[in-house]
């Protein structure tokens, strides 16, 4: 618990780095691994994406580091498929994971989320994401994806029927929440 | 309040939502650290990248190993910031060069041979994200309190103040929700009674300043999860282009009162640090 030295040596753009790492870790990490399908290659998506925005954070600090990052997770997914197609594994469940912070009741619900998300395709997952996750207007999406807004528009669409008639996603389950909600 | 409808059923668009954000976890804490150590790495492969070698090949296995990198020869003089433009702002550094360092945590374990290899790293609870004033009564200058992500009792037992769980993130736009003691003097929300509509409240980051207008305030009773709303309470609350809001909540209490005390504001301006 002592401080230091070292990092309070450090240059202020280091701070800066740290505080908006600890502002929205927590949020990017959750759209790492939603968009990734897997908590493992999604924490590791986000370790590349802020590693390659620290190395250009002078630049970025002043504009807005949360949609720098987002793209950069984005391009990191996409790339990652194209390096390496043999990496994806089709299964039905996702692989067990360490983790002793989540309840058992939210755990499952994270897996089912994660398999319902897993049906669909990677475009159609990240749209997903941004829409309803970080409430995005299209524009934007379509912006962070390289895409044309009226594709955002059919990919929403198209993914949102997909998860309905999602067997892990039970539209039971969405109309249950939905009665929570209202 | 979704101005982009996909012609699907609108309970599904909230159920999932719902399911999307119920469904975070918690970052690691040394997440910010582990990026900065992975740039490095990207940068040592970039530069031996030019020069293919035998040598250059082994400065990438170096670069690939936390433990060699205090040490290492190839990638010491990679480290970040140590040949970086120095643009960042030198305000936040005066600013910043004053405020006690996070707490390091290493992730040796105890009985490790040699501490000095391993990655100490400063935990992300203890990174202030920003820092907030109040307007004192008597006309004492305001002093800025640091903001922490986690308002823990030892964060807010410090003189801090915290994000309140379901609060947007500082400078996001969207509700920021933030607590803090106020039961004595010199504590950080002590002057949140005394405070009028129309006070200005600075809430500042490393890179903007942003002033908030005092709305209202009132006693809410514990539990009431309204208060972190997108569009805060009061109903009638003044509607910005930005829909930048402020919500300030008493960490316990008052003392006679019915509940905790919470003073609405509303955004009235940012600017560059």
């Amino acid at each position: 618990m002592t401080p230091d030295a070292t990092h309070t040596g450090d240059p202020p753009h280091t701070r800066d780095f740290d505080a908006f790492v600890a502002a929205n870790g927590r949020r990017l990490l959750h759209i790492a691994r939603l968009i990734a399908g897997d908590d493992h290659r999604g924490e590791d998506l986000l370790q590349t994406a802020l590693a390659r925005t620290y190395l250009r954070w002078h630049r970025i600090q002043r504009d807005d580091p949360v949609a720098y990052v987002r793209r950069a997770l984005v391009n990191g997914q996409r790339d990652w498929w194209r390096r390496k197609p043999s990496h994806e594994r089709p299964a039905a469940y996702p692989p067990d994971r360490a983790s002793d912070v989540d309840l058992a009741e939210e755990h499952a619900r994270r897996d089912a989320l994660l398999r319902a998300l897993a049906g669909l395709t990677r475009r159609e997952r990240a749209v997903i994401v941004l829409r309803f996750y970080e409430d995005l207007p299209e524009t934007e999406i379509a912006e962070t994806l390289g895409i044309a807004p009226g594709t955002v528009k059919s990919t929403a669409a198209r993914a949102l029927r997909k998860l309905r008639e999602s067997p892990d996603l039970a539209s039971a389950e969405l109309a249950h929440l939905a009665k929570a909600n209202t | 309040m979704n101005p982009h409808p996909v012609h699907e059923p609108d309970h599904d668009a909230a159920a999932l939502r719902h399911l999307l954000a119920a469904s975070e976890g918690t970052a690691p804490r040394n997440l910010a650290a582990a990026a900065r150590n992975r740039s490095t790495r990207i940068r040592a492969r970039r530069r031996t990248a030019a020069v293919v070698s035998a040598a250059a090949a082994a400065v990438v296995a170096a670069g690939a190993s936390v433990a060699v990198l205090p040490g290492g020869t190839g990638t010491a003089s990679a480290r970040p910031g140590a040949s970086g433009t120095p643009t960042a702002s030198g305000t936040s550094a005066d600013a910043s060069s004053t405020k006690p360092a996070p707490p390091m945590t290493s992730a040796c374990p105890p009985s490790s041979v040699q501490p000095s290899q391993c990655l100490t790293y400063p935990d992300i609870q203890w990174i202030p994200v920003g820092g907030i004033a109040l307007p004192q009564p008597g006309g004492t200058a305001p002093q800025f309190r640091d903001i922490f992500v986690t308002p823990s009792d030892e964060v807010l037992g410090k003189g801090n103040v915290g994000l309140y769980p379901g609060s947007a993130n500082v400078g996001a736009g969207g509700n920021l929700v933030l607590t803090g003691r106020a039961e004595q003097p010199g504590d950080p929300f002590a002057a949140l009674a005394a405070l009028r509509a129309g006070d200005k409240v600075t809430v500042r980051t490393t890179t903007h300043i942003y002033t908030y207008t005092v709305d209202a305030g009132r006693d809410v009773k514990p539990g009431d999860r309204e208060i972190t709303a997108p569009v805060p309470l009061p109903p009638g609350a003044p509607q910005n282009g930005s829909g930048a809001y402020l919500t300030l909540i008493a960490a316990g209490p008052r003392e006679g009162g019915p509940g905790r005390l919470v003073v609405w504001a509303h955004q009235t301006d940012v600017r560059d640090a």
